[in-house]
């Protein structure tokens, strides 16, 4: 009996001192969805399916035609209108990171990635070497630019939301400011809450 | 409207169980384990179960006088000191950002904030399907889910935060969620009533309620329309700037219950400069109080004696009602109504390098939003109360009935009972205690330039009462050029 005892005390103190947070490592690519809202499963999926649909479109194939070279293509404005906080960074970075692994179309950073070159560039014609210098005036221009927004539409039923979620990107001849592609991807998901911390 | 439907425990006293039908057998539960539900009623009702309010005295206080780092001190203080419970958390997260909000400390009022936000959507199922579920317990021992109007201002004042880190993205998004609130509140309120509906079917309790919420008339709100109707025209989005300012106009033609004053004149381009726009917060929105309504029948008397605490007046008043009964009864119960704290603050002025610039104009009562919106959950709340002590005063009769066995001993035994039942009912009077009174605006043109600006608060007699200073603030044309002062006086 007192063995006994002596076990459950033990037991439960084991059990007790075992109460910490538990970290997991998950793979980048596993769909998570916790709480039902944007998330980068979703950046991630949106990314890949509307930038596959861009390029297996005939304006790649007609400017090749034309041109003999692959568009040089750009990165503008994705507006976030919805009523999430999503993070337009990543999600601009997926977009980058699907055309130029696609290597169909040649890429130039963004307009805010490129005010940071252009002062290095800038300050190289003072400070490096004439061998190692890089060339002012010599950058490759972009041959279009994909714009676009991420919109919402919420309905709730019961105390449960489900959530619409629709990007839209328009690709831009940047010259004739003909628009060539036209994407869309809904996303609809169920929102359910989880307890907040305390 | 609600309406209440009375239980059939008439029918209880001697009848053996099984051969009752099963809501009268609910019944004849609780009327057998009256003493145990008494007990666990005097138990829960007096400490746990009522809504600690003293502790943010001296934190309003503070708050009125300025100190808001010090009221940031206060609140957390409280909360290490357990001040809130768990199921308060809401409470705390949106008074702490706030708090926070007041004290410039952007980062961290969006933090409580979200998180109050995240709680209210957590809980407001959660807290209607236990509404409907648990009769006996007290509202201040369910988690509380927030009013509609602490959670909309959550929302304004997070964008009042991103705009104040120049983040107009989120900010935005603020914006609509708050919008996206206010148009769901009427549907929230219908899937509330039928959850409530729902789970009410599982109830064991001798009284039923119909829960149908009152119509939610608040819909648009001036202040939302006011900030975005600015960040649309400054990121030059003219034509969305001109929908939000007829949206602006709308929401004071449509609604005039909560906007029985004139629109400010707004502006938000100029030709001739640049446009200076200023929103002050200014005194403290209503809280919660108790009405205490007690109603004891005399048989000797042939008597129904009412009694209430207004929590106004503070004091108890009596009204008799002359009415052949045939049972000595008891009921208390209490009840929270939304109480206005008055503002000193009757003039809000504005200068740029000590030259007056104008006055400020009334843009949104946060007040006549709380009373409005509060209206659709008070209906359940006012009869859950009611059910509760109707429950309640008819167990502590038959307790009372068993107790009178004459004399002194007798007559203490009923009173002790009367005392159980009257300090067991608490009302919920969890509310934001720091939410701003009214929210007052003006846009101003003044040439670009450098301005050292200054917001002065004064008092019905003149007097001034404070204000706050922004110096070289850059006034530049076609940007939204925002400055906050707060006076919670």
């Amino acid at each position: 009996m007192k063995g006994m005892f002596l076990t459950v005390v033990i037991a439960a103190l084991l059990l007790g001192c075992g109460g910490g947070k538990q970290i997991t490592r998950l793979d980048p690519n596993t769909q998570t969805d916790l709480s039902g809202k944007w998330n980068d499963t979703d950046s991630r999926l949106v990314a890949e399916e509307m930038i596959a649909d861009c390029l297996s479109r005939p304006w790649l194939i007609e400017f090749n035609r034309n041109t003999g070279n692959k568009p040089v293509v750009t990165v503008g404005t994705i507006d976030n209108l919805s009523h999430e906080h999503i993070a337009i960074e990543t999600f601009i970075a997926d977009f980058e990171r699907e055309l130029i692994n696609s290597a169909q179309v040649r890429f130039v950073a963004a307009a805010d990635w490129r005010a940071e070159i252009r002062k290095e560039r800038s300050e190289q014609q003072e400070f490096a070497s004439a061998e190692t210098m890089k060339r002012m005036r010599n950058e490759l221009g972009a041959d279009f630019m994909l714009q676009g927004a991420i919109k919402s539409i919420v309905d709730q039923e019961e105390g449960k939301q489900v959530v619409f979620y629709q990007t839209d990107l328009t690709l831009v001849n940047i010259e004739s400011m003909e628009k060539v592609w036209i994407g869309q991807k809904k996303i609809k998901k169920g929102i359910s809450q989880g307890s907040t911390k305390w | 409207m609600a309406t209440l439907l009375p239980g059939r425990c008439g029918h209880l006293p001697g009848t053996p169980s099984e051969h009752l039908p099963v809501t009268s057998r609910a019944c004849w539960v609780l009327w057998r384990l009256g003493p145990l539900l008494l007990l666990s009623w005097l138990l829960v009702g007096c400490g746990s179960m009522a809504t600690r309010v003293g502790f943010y005295e001296p934190i309003v206080t503070q708050a009125r006088s300025g100190g808001y780092d010090s009221v940031v001190v206060g609140l957390e203080k409280a909360r290490k000191d357990k001040q809130y419970g768990e199921k308060d958390r809401l409470v705390y997260f949106v008074d702490a950002g706030l708090a926070y909000h007041y004290a410039g400390r952007f980062d961290t009022s969006n933090a409580r904030l979200h998180a109050a936000e995240n709680a209210a959507e957590e809980l407001f199922t959660k807290s209607i399907s236990k509404a409907a579920l648990s009769l006996v317990l007290n509202d201040n021992a369910l988690d509380y889910a927030g009013e509609d109007y602490e959670i909309l201002y959550t929302n304004l004042i997070k964008s009042l935060n991103y705009l104040a880190e120049n983040d107009f993205d989120d900010a935005f998004v603020e914006i609509r969620r708050a919008n996206l609130k206010l148009e769901l509140l009427e549907q929230k309120y219908a899937d509330a009533a039928q959850v409530f509906q729902r789970e009410a079917e599982k109830d064991t309790s001798a009284v039923k309620i119909n829960y149908e919420p009152k119509a939610v008339r608040f819909h648009n709100s001036a202040f939302a329309r006011w900030l975005s109707m600015h960040m649309y025209a400054a990121t030059g989005k003219d034509s969305d700037a001109d929908l939000d300012r007829d949206l602006l106009r709308n929401a004071f033609e449509s609604q005039p219950f909560i906007y029985g004053f004139s629109p400010p004149e707004i502006s938000y381009e100029s030709d001739s400069g640049g446009v200076l726009s200023v929103v002050a917060l200014a005194g403290l929105a209503p809280v919660k109080q108790a009405l205490e309504l007690r109603i004891r029948t005399d048989k000797d008397l042939d008597l129904v004696q009412v009694m209430y605490t207004d929590p106004q007046l503070g004091d108890t008043e009596y009204g008799h009602i002359p009415l052949d009964v045939s049972e000595d009864y008891y009921f208390d119960f209490a009840i929270p109504q939304l109480i206005d704290r008055p503002s000193q603050i009757a003039r809000i002025e504005v200068y740029a390098n000590g030259e007056y610039v104008g006055q400020l104009a009334l843009l949104e009562d946060v007040g006549a939003v709380a009373r409005e919106t509060f209206e659709a959950k008070k209906s359940l709340i006012y009869l859950r109360s009611l059910a509760r002590a109707i429950a309640k005063g008819l167990v502590a009769h038959k307790q009372k009935e068993k107790a009178d066995t004459g004399g002194l001993g007798g007559w203490l035994k009923k009173a002790a009972i009367d005392v159980i039942t009257d300090v067991s009912e608490n009302a919920d009077l969890r509310c934001a205690r720091l939410l701003p009174g009214r929210i007052f605006v003006g846009d101003f043109v003044l040439a670009p330039g450098i301005y050292d600006l200054s917001v002065e608060f004064f008092d019905q007699a003149g007097q001034r009462l404070g204000g706050q200073v922004y110096s070289g603030y850059h006034v530049t044309n076609g940007e939204f050029n925002l400055i906050e002062a707060v006076s919670l006086q």
